[in-house]
């Protein structure tokens, strides 16, 4: 550890209110760009400005408030995700009660997200307010000492208060995203009502397009920050977690093995892919082959590569890829066809890992 | 005059002298409850351990008739584990030795898959496990307390206020590695 843990929640704590105050303020500014427009338009007063600016000031405010105290409502959907109690699951239950107890948080809440692929996360704005998510596929097929591996790295995101930045993070730019996909309805709702009432001097029309511009500015805005957001995030963190983890277990075999199966396992992500949780995940979620998938990937990937990972724990990555791979063709004696391997993707994560390797250092300007 | 000064001078520096040793004094017994908390927390693991292990032969017993006298020895051990009078160390050693046993009588009963089927028998292997690690990560956490504790009272000025008053607390062995302790486990 570079750093002492005190001085890491303090940074992680000046990054988030840092995070909130240029929400606030880009969301301000926007509803202030709208106030002019309007005022433009219908040649008002400058209250009219100003009305907007603060209203957009005082939703953007209640927006993060919220999020900050209940971003859980953001990451677990009641209908795909299921409380674990000590009675339902004691193995699960005891692992995380043992991690909680050596890293001295508090127990958090856990939660299985149903979900066939393997991943876990966990989110909150403080240790006494974490909530652990885990896979349904993450708790099937890993054993005991695997379980404390990846537990003990959530554990370790919970401890650091890396839980609070990223779920802030993530609960903003989709906030942002989703004001963008807002204003295009808007735009949508204004050319209606044009065409229905037919008359020539209606702003219909010119509100729909100005609507779709601000749209556009919020994509615009919003897309890329959240790809500044996720890689802001990834790395060092996920590196420093996986220290704390084995820190926590003083079994590096387990954790390394738990990365394997997650970076190895097949199954494609039904319910995380699509969740704002996907940028809070242990291994990258996997999506559905397709070109822009890749595209994606490149984009937005978050993860350093497992295998660096592994090596850093001073794991030999050659030697848990055969031990998963000898087991699980003992479970299933017929090889299944290695359809992932493909080698544009080598291409890619090459490519990708010279643009995360230029990216990470410089990010992090945006937030100092 | 002069003499006022002097005495209230010497009155001043004692009073600053006295806060100083009894802040540092009250800092050491914060340090030394929280060691013995962890202490404590060891010897409920221990206990939650010893009072399942009677539930367990008695599941098990019908099926290793041969382990007689493994089954002996573990109850042996378990006594020692469940004595509080006992020192921690011997408890701790009791409880490594006990878990051999058991692991050895867990192979010989493998063969039965009814028994692994058994749900009350499941959650006896659960709790066992459970407890084996907490009393693991319990020792990991003294040891860890034990260390700061002792830094604590053997620098300066600590060590002086610490006097023979606080001592030395000594480390917990640690089993060589965490392979070591017998997986009580069936998959």
């Amino acid at each position: 550890m570079s750093k002492p843990l005190f001085l890491l929640i303090k940074k992680n704590k000046r990054k988030t209110n840092f995070l909130i105050f240029w929400f606030i303020f880009l969301v301000t500014a926007l509803g202030a760009l709208i106030g002019f427009v309007i005022k433009l338009f219908t040649e008002g007063s400058w209250w009219d400005m100003a009305t907007a600016a603060f209203l957009a000031m005082g939703i953007s405010l209640i927006y993060a408030f919220v999020q900050f105290f209940y971003s859980r409502s953001l990451f677990f959907k009641p209908d795909s995700s299921v409380l674990v109690t000590e009675k339902s699951d004691p193995v699960l239950y005891h692992v995380v009660e043992d991690m909680a107890f050596v890293a001295g948080v508090p127990m958090p809440e856990i939660y299985i997200i149903d979900d066939s692929s393997l991943n876990a996360f966990a989110t909150g704005r403080n240790p006494e307010s974490a909530i652990l998510g885990i896979t349904k596929g993450l708790r099937e097929k890993l054993n005991r000492e695997e379980l404390e591996g990846v537990v003990g790295h959530e554990v370790g995101h919970i401890k650091n208060y890396d839980i609070r930045l990223s779920s802030m993070a993530v609960a903003l730019s989709v906030a942002f995203v989703g004001l963008g996909v807002f204003s295009f309805r808007l735009a949508s709702v204004f050319f209606d009502s044009d065409s229905r009432r037919n008359s020539k001097d209606s702003y219909g029309a010119v509100f729909g397009l100005i609507f779709i511009a601000i749209g556009a500015i919020f994509l615009i805005i919003g897309v890329p920050l959240s790809k500044i957001l996720t890689l802001a995030l990834g790395r060092e963190r996920e590196f420093l977690a996986d220290a704390t983890s084995v820190e926590l277990t003083g079994n590096p075999k387990g954790l390394s093995r738990a990365l394997g199966k997650i970076e190895l396992d097949e199954n494609v992500s039904s319910v995380l892919a699509k969740s704002p949780a996907a940028a809070l995940c242990i291994g990258e979620p996997k999506r559905k082959k397709s070109f822009f998938g890749s595209w994606r990937k490149l984009l937005f990937s978050s993860h350093p590569e497992t295998e660096s990972r592994v090596e850093r724990l001073g794991v030999d990555y050659e030697e848990i890829k055969e031990e998963i791979y000898v087991k699980n063709e003992q479970n299933s004696p017929k090889p299944t066809n290695d359809v992932n391997v493909n080698s544009s993707d080598d291409v890619l994560s090459d490519f990708q890992r010279l643009l995360d390797d230029e990216n990470n250092s410089s990010f992090d300007i945006f937030f100092d | 005059m002069a003499t006022l000064i002097i005495v209230v001078a010497i009155i001043a520096i004692a009073v600053i002298f006295a806060v100083v040793w009894f802040s540092i004094y009250n800092n050491l017994v914060e340090y030394k409850n929280e060691l013995n908390s962890s202490e404590s927390q060891i010897g409920v693991q221990l206990e939650r351990r010893a009072d399942l292990i009677p539930n367990l032969v008695n599941t098990v017993k019908g099926y290793a008739a041969h382990e007689k006298s493994t089954f002996e020895e573990i109850t042996k051990f378990r006594s020692l584990v469940a004595d509080k009078k006992a020192p921690l160390e011997d408890r701790l050693l009791a409880n490594d030795e006990m878990s051999k046993r058991l692991a050895s009588v867990n192979v010989s009963v493998e063969a039965y898959p009814d028994l692994k089927a058994s749900q009350n028998f499941l959650n006896l292997q659960e709790e066992l496990t459970n407890t084996e690690n907490k009393i693991a990560y319990a020792r990991q956490n003294y040891n860890k307390i034990a260390k700061i504790y002792n830094t604590k009272i053997q620098t300066f000025p600590n060590s002086i206020v610490a006097g023979s008053k606080f001592i030395k607390a000594d480390f917990l062995e640690v089993p060589a590695s965490k392979a070591e302790v017998p997986n009580v486990k069936f998959d």
